[in-house]
């Protein structure tokens, strides 16, 4: 399947809200929700918020916004890599803090940019490894690990070089391998921290197409972080645009990624090349202009 | 190398076989040496404890198996772990500089001249103990009071640590007369000489916790090599991983060497070599490790007593020259099969 031109028909549309909506209900509010979240590391200034947003379950949040913003720290601080200063994350309305590891990673998964795997291991080895949450005490991964490693290779395309060495394998096929291990965790929540910053535009569009067709098909919850506003904007259902660590604009892609606002964060004057449908828009970056909320 | 995902079928057969192995070279064991017993007959001499073939066998050749394959194993083990922890191939159980403190306790231990025993084990032994356990103490105050304190800068305090306590040991060595020299460099190459199995009770217990508790942590090993966000992620506590696995491979690694003294190059090559062969997962790699370690310190003692006999049938006189240095040894026979290796996995690549 190609997921981009799945992605692009729309055919998630109209019933993935209604999924969503009947989700939300069934389970009572958002899956990620984040109020007056603060960080900053020992005694220095707080760099990061205060943040408030909530991200619905079978959704897909953008979070964009300029180099050292505070993407991949609020990423963090959701995965419960750091520790936040002040305000709470909430997993399913229950506080990250107050859960174990192993729950935190039964509910969500992590992509982070650098990924320093071994190069010389399999790729179903890697996707194997990423069972670990769910394996329980067992010493080795069962026969329904297998079959669940091979379910997500089999979404993400990577069952046909499963046996073949990382290392002989291009960046976009690595990239799905590591993206089929974050799925082989069953998460509600997946996080992506610029999961096609090494992508050629195929793959760039492959992956966000996987990922829009993950939300609407499975249910899954994810929040992307990215430097490609375009991507955001057209397979994104809202966007959180971050400057100095502050929500500059956060809502549908057509109302937080304005022209007037990205100037004003990004120091670059951006024209709307041509509105989607629905509103969203293709954005240009034309030329530099003064920073204002840098 | 191995690239199929680990199953139990995996444990039975590297690990199976490395048991096999442990188990042939202790039957073995009392039937090498010096004094032409075979193993049949010194077996057959089990039962009668007042033969001096029973004693040979059974006070002196397989307590001296035993503690080889007890220090192998720990030796191994704990280079296995390190090399994961601070992903550094050239890490070894001395890259804290356990072994550093710990022959500069004997050191002192010889040059204030205790030589009797305290609950089965020599003072001296203790005192090596006493110096390494603060060694392990202050690895865990730089540890535990900056967490990122875990990686590269642990092993250059231990390197640190290490060139500190071995400028001690010269400044020992300076002011000690020639017979207290001789036997502080005779402990520094390391010795598998016992006489019963007194010492190595003594330092079973904690052995066989540092054991379980590494060889537990495992499958948490896999993660981490994934990288420290990975394997946060994915519900690893790298926090407590570090504690539990710097903890017990030093404190498992400071009873060796309280015993034994320093012996080197096992918890270099014995990983890498059984990572070559038999692939990454720690869950198969680390009870693979700790019985060929134990394998390899048996074979490479057996090698040390009986170079010099061989040695002097070969110039055709009479040898009653003393069992080579174990480290010496170790680096002897471990180096060119290593290299074996090496070269026969890139060959497979």
């Amino acid at each position: 399947m190609n997921y981009d031109q799945h992605a692009r028909t729309g055919k998630h549309g109209q019933a993935s809200t209604l999924a969503r909506a009947t989700r939300e209900s069934e389970c009572g509010g958002p899956l990620l929700q984040v109020a007056g979240l603060t960080f900053g590391y020992d005694a220095s200034p707080a760099f990061l918020g205060p943040l408030d947003f909530d991200v619905s379950r079978g959704s897909m949040l953008a979070v964009v916004g300029p180099n050292g913003a505070g993407k991949s720290t609020l990423l963090r601080l959701t995965v419960g890599l750091l520790t936040a200063r002040g305000g709470t994350i909430s997993l399913r309305q229950c506080p990250i803090e107050r859960m174990t590891h192993r729950q935190r990673a039964s509910t969500v998964a992590f992509l982070p940019q650098s990924l320093s795997a071994p190069p010389d291991l399999s790729a179903r080895q890697v996707v194997l490894l990423g069972r670990y949450p769910r394996r329980g005490f067992r010493w080795f991964e069962s026969n329904a690990d297998h079959r669940a490693a091979d379910r997500c290779m089999d979404v993400t395309h990577t069952l046909a070089f499963a046996d073949r060495r990382l290392d002989t394998l291009s960046a976009g096929e690595r990239q799905r391998v590591h993206l089929a291990a974050a799925l082989a965790q069953e998460p509600e929540l997946l996080i992506l921290d610029e999961p096609t910053a090494a992508l050629d535009p195929y793959y760039q569009l492959e992956v966000f197409g996987l990922l829009r067709w993950l939300c609407s098909e499975r249910g899954l919850t994810v929040v992307v972080v990215t430097h490609d506003l375009n991507l955001a904007g057209q397979r994104c259902d809202a966007v959180l645009l971050l400057a100095n660590g502050r929500a500059a604009a956060y809502g549908s892609p057509a109302e937080s990624l304005r022209p007037d606002v990205l100037a004003s964060v990004y120091g670059v004057r951006f024209e709307i090349a041509s509105l989607a449908r629905d509103g969203r828009p293709w954005l240009l970056p034309v030329e530099t202009v003064e920073k204002k909320a840098r | 190398m191995n690239r199929s995902p680990a199953r139990g079928v995996d444990v039975v057969k590297h690990v199976g076989i490395a048991a096999v192995a442990v188990a042939i070279v202790v039957i073995v064991s009392p039937g090498i040496g010096t004094q032409p017993i075979s193993v049949i007959e010194a077996w057959r001499h089990w039962p009668d404890d007042s033969s001096a073939v029973h004693h040979i066998a059974f006070d002196l050749r397989l307590p001296r198996a035993v503690t080889a394959l007890v220090a192998g194993a720990t030796l191994a083990l704990a280079g296995g772990v390190f090399q994961t922890l601070f992903r550094n191939p050239l890490a070894t159980p001395y890259t804290l500089g356990i072994a550093s403190a710990g022959s500069l306790g004997a050191l002192i231990g010889l040059k204030m001249g205790l030589a009797g025993t305290l609950l089965g084990l020599p003072q001296y032994s203790w005192c090596a103990l006493l110096t390494s356990a603060m060694v392990v103490g202050l690895i865990f105050l730089l540890a535990g009071t900056t967490y990122r304190l875990s990686g590269n800068a642990l092993v250059l305090a231990g390197v640190t640590i290490g060139l500190f306590c071995g400028a001690m040991m010269m400044f020992v060595t300076y002011v000690s007369d020639v017979r207290e020299t001789f036997a502080i460099v005779r402990w520094m190459m390391g010795s598998l000489e016992k006489y019963g199995y007194g010492e190595i009770t003594g330092i079973i217990g904690p052995l066989i916790v540092s054991w379980t508790v590494l060889i537990a942590c495992a499958g948490r090993l896999n993660q981490f090599e994934m990288g420290d966000e990975l394997a946060a992620s994915r519900g690893v506590n790298l926090f407590r991983l570090h504690l539990a696995t710097i903890g017990f491979a030093s404190l498992a690694t400071a009873c060796i060497v309280s015993v034994c003294g320093p012996i080197g190059f096992v918890g270099l090559i014995v990983p890498h070599a059984a990572r070559l062969v038999i692939g990454r997962d720690h869950r198969v790699l680390l009870p693979a490790v700790a019985l060929w370690g134990a394998v390899f310190l048996v074979v490479c003692d057996w090698f040390s007593v009986l170079a010099p006999v061989w040695a002097g049938r070969w110039t055709g006189m009479e040898s009653t020259a003393a069992p080579l240095p174990i480290g010496v040894v170790t680096a002897l026979v471990g180096a060119p099969l290593f290299l074996v290796l090496l070269g026969r996995s890139r060959r497979v690549e």
